[in-house]
């Protein structure tokens, strides 16, 4: 094997060591600790890209290829408080690079893409309005749609998704503003439609 | 804005209900076999080299003709021998006066016909 993988105790316990420890043994290649790593992170990283990738099927690969990516080199990691944030920002980055690569027709040829053409049914149920939402979110631009994702579903700070994603925190409110007033204007008439079948179904 | 559009608080609300992922349990496992199949894609097999070949035991009597026909070459050359193989220039002279006629086309044989004729 190219990579010497380390041997360590079985008494060890790396659930409870710190994210600079499992760096540190991470480096060493020491597997159980990359484990505990990957096990406190990878749900975040996950649930990023596959908004941001609108749920395509892609998901699970680009988040094990953004832990690859720490895996082959944990020692870029300076900051290790700020190993969240370099790992949501690789990962969409990750993604983001890929869907510039890749033609639309086979993007939205993919099964989890919410359906562009969606026909409002005779009674608005959730799945529908889920769908809509989910739809008017896809459509955004993908900075746009990334800091609505860390500050509005994964309930970063300002300061803490303008860290992950390298830009000022006026930068991030400014691209949070515009999302916000680009959903408002996407969902149009329609979203009073959607927040009354939401009033009703609770 | 326009009472149609939806307020900072209604769109809350409605981000409130956008679908969530289905986030698979197993995925450590996976990317434990995917980093496995990374490290032994990084293990690069050279072939064993081959051992020198041993000299072929007909490069000496090769290499001893060859030496040979040099020395040939460079003797005839050295005695002026060489020229006698070729025509001298009063040879040449004599060869192309001769009267010999031989037909050589189709054309030959029709002007042969004709002075047959007269």
């Amino acid at each position: 094997m190219a990579i010497g993988i380390e041997k360590i105790p079985v008494s060890m316990n790396w659930q409870t060591a710190t994210d600079a420890a499992l760096l540190e043994a991470s480096c060493r290649h020491n597997q159980q600790a990359f484990s505990v790593l990957m096990g406190r992170y990878y749900k975040d990283v996950y649930r990023v890209v596959w908004r941001i990738n609108g749920g395509h099927v892609d998901t699970d690969d680009v988040t094990q290829e953004t832990f690859l990516k720490l895996w082959s080199n944990p020692a870029q990691i300076r900051e290790p408080a700020a190993l969240k944030g370099w790992l949501l920002r690789v990962g969409s980055n990750l993604v983001m690079d890929r869907f510039r690569q890749k033609p639309m027709a086979e993007i939205e040829a993919a099964d989890n893409v919410a359906d562009n053409a969606l026909a409002a049914p005779a009674i608005i149920d959730q799945g529908y309005v889920a769908k809509t939402i989910d739809r008017a979110i896809a459509d955004l631009p993908d900075r746009q749609k990334l800091a609505l994702t860390l500050v509005h579903f994964e309930q970063m700070t300002n300061i803490a998704a303008a860290s992950a994603m390298a830009i000022s925190v006026d930068a991030l409110e400014s691209l949070l503003s515009r999302a916000r007033r680009g959903l408002k204007e996407k969902l149009g008439p329609q979203g009073k439609m959607l927040l009354a079948a939401v009033e009703q179904g609770q | 804005m326009s009472d149609k559009m939806l307020s900072d608080q209604e769109l809350d609300l409605l981000l409130a209900n956008a679908s969530q992922p289905e986030i698979p349990l197993d995925f450590a496992e996976r990317f434990a076999r995917r980093i496995a199949v990374a490290h032994s894609n990084n293990v690069i097999a050279f072939p064993a080299r081959k051992a020198a070949q041993k000299s072929s035991s007909l490069a000496f009597p090769m290499a001893a003709a060859l030496a040979a026909s040099l020395i040939v070459g460079i003797w005839v050359g050295a005695n002026g021998q060489l020229g006698t193989m070729f025509a001298t220039q009063t040879e040449t002279a004599i060869l192309g006066s001769s009267n010999d006629f031989a037909p050589s086309g189709i054309e030959d044989l029709t002007a042969v016909a004709e002075d047959n004729k007269t």
